[in-house]
């Protein structure tokens, strides 16, 4: 079982602040069944040489979430 | 809409590695630098190199350059940094890409065998944190700027390369207890 998508978006709402740095927006836009949605979407002002790749974006997640999560998959969407 | 499936299997059992043994000494010892082609990132770090020489006593400095800031140095190339390196500097880490970046080549340059420190600014903090428990370096520390420091001129440059020389040696020699007699050593008269 996922734990609530609200805890989830406060696990991930300093990486967010992070993404935010840089002008994209980090968006939780599902969780259940074990998996993990993310959309990153660009401001008009983000910087397309500071976004961090997927595959390091994954790590970080995995970082962030607590280990009771239940999450198993992690499905990423870039701009 | 379309999403990657990623698997996250592979971050999950992460070995955990200690960071290099700390510097007993800073005079005399070599320098590496690790510039990320940033805009400012090779000023910067030279403005951190007179200072460790200056200040320090810092011995042999030496800049090395990364193809590009959004991935990792190779291989071949942190074997070169450390081979002419006793310790080594990277940045700048003032975006996403650029920071987790020199964060992870100075966690790839520990596990070699020698202190390495990235210089990253505040707004990158929280996923840098997750970046060194993702590379198995949860001990890791990297010295703390405001943001921004790629857009800054000289004079305000010089005075952020102040700021964090002394998070550099402390990370390096491993305490506050050490940096404060490293600075008093290296400022005390020459004896003949």
């Amino acid at each position: 079982m996922s734990a609530a998508p609200d805890a989830i978006r406060a696990a991930l709402s300093s990486l967010a602040t992070v993404f935010a740095a840089d002008g994209y927006r980090l968006i939780v836009s599902g969780v259940g069944a074990g998996r993990l949605k993310i959309r990153v979407e660009a401001e008009p002002n983000a910087c397309a040489d500071c976004l961090i790749d997927k595959e390091t974006l994954v790590g970080l997640v995995q970082s962030s979430l607590p280990e009771n999560a239940g999450i198993h998959a992690i499905d990423i969407q870039y701009p | 809409m379309v999403f990657e499936l990623m698997n996250p299997a592979g971050n999950v059992n992460v070995r955990v590695s200690k960071v290099a043994n700390r510097l007993r000494v800073l005079k005399g010892a070599r320098l590496g630098l690790l510039d990320n082609g940033k805009t400012n990132a090779a000023k910067f770090l030279n403005m951190v190199a007179d200072i460790l020489v200056r200040e320090y006593g810092v011995g042999a400095v030496k800049m090395f350059s990364k193809d590009t800031l959004a991935k990792p140095a190779s291989r071949e190339l942190l074997h070169a940094i450390i081979a002419d390196s006793d310790f080594v500097v990277t940045g700048l880490g003032d975006c996403g890409s650029c920071s987790t970046n020199s964060v992870h080549d100075s966690i790839e340059i520990e596990k070699l065998g020698i202190p390495a420190v990235a210089v990253c600014t505040e707004p990158f903090l929280p996923g840098l944190d997750a970046l060194t428990r993702m590379r198995g370096m949860p001990d890791y520390k990297f010295a703390v700027s405001p943001h921004p420091l790629g857009v800054l001129f000289d004079d305000e440059l010089k005075g952020r390369a102040q700021l964090v020389v002394p998070q550099i040696v402390q990370i390096v020699l491993g305490s506050a207890e050490s940096a404060q007699r490293a600075a008093t050593t290296a400022s005390a008269p020459v004896t003949p």
